[in-house]
């Protein structure tokens, strides 16, 4: 037994056979390099563990009771942020039709009946045009091919419905 | 199911009085780790309740398979190497400016007064010594003796390999060999340049 081999040991920190550790004992004396790698294998394996100042899980709820409030108050804020800025998109938006409405209340409320009445025919036509395609689609689409679009269309559903709850439950607030 | 289970699958289910014990018991491994890689005591407090918040915000992520310690440990683990590396702390010192020690150590001594007194020396000799080492090493060599992590362990809660694992702990007791022998022959030297311990003799 050699210096490579006591060293590859201590390096290793690698169990000793007793007679290995009477011949370690030996050449300690005369082996600086081993020595103190036996000296610091001793001294990590006596370390002791240091421990917080007393108290430490009553200062963690505090920081986790501030932390939260910090995120209330930011969801707050953005929330109130966006509110206003859509309140003022709104505003601008409608501000033309607005200065309008007030110079001349009846031709606005003309428009805006007017705009109704064609809005309701139009749906009342598109209804019609539906009806009729129904009927003839009715015809030539087999039931067979029915219950498989609607089976289709069942499965997608549940699919993004379990997606988007996966993707609330990832997303848990602190 | 044991017990520490059931807090943290009560904790899990959104009990903050269940995650205060899981701090409550691993306060003093997961303050260890960071006190030790960071060397700053209140570098150490802090990182060690970032590390709670950080495993209190990811409990839902946690395989109730694996060792609750070795997760919580690799979160405080990864975050002191993470500190580490984005800035550079200002020196570490074992004493404040009125000389008390910072590193809060359970009083043992009425116990054994001389190996306590020893292996105060030693742990805090080692303490500045494990700052030589590079932030990984250093925190396999914390976990395999400070927490007497396998080399499995280790590598999980480093996410490195095994072979990775084996080696940087031998790397690292190789340094720390050299260290210690450096500041052997220092003492030695110190001692014959001034044999009463004081310039003044």
């Amino acid at each position: 037994m050699d210096h490579q081999h006591f060293e590859k040991k201590l390096l290793n920190d690698e169990q000793l056979t007793p007679e290995e550790n009477r011949a370690l004992r030996n050449h300690l004396p005369d082996c600086p390099t081993c020595s103190a790698l036996a000296e610091a294998n001793l001294a990590l394996k006596h370390v002791r563990m240091a421990a917080p100042a007393p108290g430490f899980a009553n200062r963690f709820t505090a920081r986790l009771a501030a932390q939260r409030k910090a995120q209330k108050r930011r969801y707050f804020f953005g929330g109130l942020i966006l509110f206003l800025s859509g309140v003022g998109t709104l505003l601008w938006l409608v501000s033309p039709v607005l200065t309008a409405a007030l110079s001349s209340p009846a031709d606005i409320l003309t428009s805006w009946v007017s705009f109704i009445v064609a809005s309701l025919s139009f749906l009342q036509t598109f209804g019609e045009a539906g009806r009729v395609v129904m009927r003839v689609a009715t015809g030539f689409i087999s039931p067979t091919t029915w219950a498989f679009g609607i089976s289709f269309l069942s499965i997608l559903g549940m699919f993004i419905l379990s997606f988007s709850q996966k993707l609330l439950v990832q997303k848990q607030p602190i | 199911m044991d017990e520490e289970k059931t807090w943290i699958i009560q904790a899990q289910q959104g009990s903050d009085e269940a995650f205060t014990y899981l701090v409550e018991t691993y306060q003093r491994p997961v303050y260890n780790l960071c006190y030790r890689m960071l060397g700053v005591a209140d570098y150490a407090e802090d990182a060690a309740q970032e590390s709670f918040l950080r495993a209190y915000k990811n409990l839902h992520r946690y395989d109730i398979k694996r060792s609750f310690a070795t997760w919580l440990l690799s979160i405080a683990a990864h975050y002191c190497i993470d500190k580490l590396r984005r800035k550079k702390l200002p020196s570490f010192s074992l004493h404040d400016d009125e000389g008390t020690p910072r590193e809060y150590i359970p009083d043992t001594s009425a116990i054994h007064p001389e190996k306590a007194l020893l292996y105060t020396d030693q742990s805090a000799e080692m303490q500045e010594l494990l700052q030589s080492l590079g932030e990984m090493d250093r925190a396999a060599i914390i976990l395999r003796y400070w927490h007497e992590a396998s080399e499995v362990e280790i590598a999980e809660s480093l996410n490195i390999s095994v072979s990775a694992v084996k080696s940087r702990l031998f790397r690292a007791r190789r340094q720390l060999g050299e260290l210690w022998q450096e500041a052997e022959n220092e003492k030695t030297s110190l001692g014959e340049r001034m044999p009463y311990g004081s310039p003044a003799f």
